[in-house]
């Protein structure tokens, strides 16, 4: 069974925001409630990386141990969803997250959360799938539709990556071999070519 | 003959036509249901509206890893 996960290539984020646009656009999210959105650090200075986050869909995921009413669960892909018309709003997931992943949108008198809303990993809720009442509490389902979290799929610089991990891992996997690390892959040299590779040789039959 | 049989006689030929009316009127709906199943919906919206489906490697998903291998 494969299981889902989002990777963040730091070196390729341009902090263009088109996720966390695509995000909001796609489940009609509320104004108020970011289920995504790109943390930049070094800001401005040599170095400078960005990062998309969300949700990450923990393999142990804190959210739900700390849920006082239990309305989180586990799919068989691994996404970590939780259900509207169980949760209290009472905000202690959003303590529990290292991510900041859950959202509450003020809908009520000063100091009363609404229900707690988050990435999905677009895959819906615990309603059938494409149902109206699954789009109107958790947006659209598009796994079941056969498509993969629209964030990803846009990522014009495909930074952000979503799938099955075992994909993902390899094609990370195989640009980390290509490009190198550290402070080897920023730069001059790496947009214009790196001064220690050789030069390239003509062809032998291009010589005479 | 009297008229006893010659009602019974008319009343078997209206079983007749009955009975073929009744056929004619069960092949026209047995061709209009064959007509339909062929204008099935995809099968993934199928998958979508019907259960909890959830990821499959669909085309459209090996479309995106190709493109995330750039």
């Amino acid at each position: 069974m494969a299981r889902m996960k989002f990777i963040c290539d730091a070196e390729r984020c341009i902090e263009c925001n088109g996720c966390v646009t695509a995000c909001k656009n796609e489940h009609e999210v509320p104004w108020g409630v970011n289920r995504r959105r790109v943390v930049t650090i070094n800001d401005g200075v040599p170095g400078e990386r960005s990062m998309s986050v969300a949700c990450m869909h923990c393999s142990d995921a804190p959210c739900m141990a700390v849920c006082p009413v239990d309305c989180f669960y586990r799919t068989d892909e691994g996404v970590v969803l939780h259900d509207k018309d169980l949760c209290i709003g009472c905000g202690y997931c959003f303590y529990a997250c290292p991510f900041g992943a859950p959202q509450f949108p003020q809908a009520g008198a000063f100091g009363l959360r609404g229900k707690m809303d988050k990435c999905t990993f677009c895959a819906g809720g615990p309603e059938k799938n494409a149902s109206e009442d699954e789009f109107r509490k958790y947006g659209r389902n598009r796994l079941a539709e056969g498509k993969l979290p629209l964030c990803a799929e846009v990522c014009s610089t495909k930074a952000l990556l979503g799938g099955d991990a075992d994909v993902l891992a390899d094609i990370y996997r195989q640009r980390v071999t290509t490009r190198g690390k550290g402070a080897d892959i920023w730069g001059w040299s790496t947009a214009y070519g790196r001064p220690d590779a050789p030069a390239q040789q003509p062809d032998a039959g291009g010589k005479s | 003959m009297t008229d006893k049989d010659n009602l019974k006689a008319n009343l078997k030929r209206r079983h007749f036509l009955l009975t073929a009316g009744i056929g004619g009127v069960g092949a026209a709906a047995a061709v209009m249901a064959v007509r339909s199943s062929g204008d099935a919906e995809p099968a993934t919206d199928l998958a979508a509206k019907n259960g909890k489906g959830g990821y499959r490697m669909t085309e459209h998903i090996a479309n995106y890893y190709r493109t995330a291998r750039v």
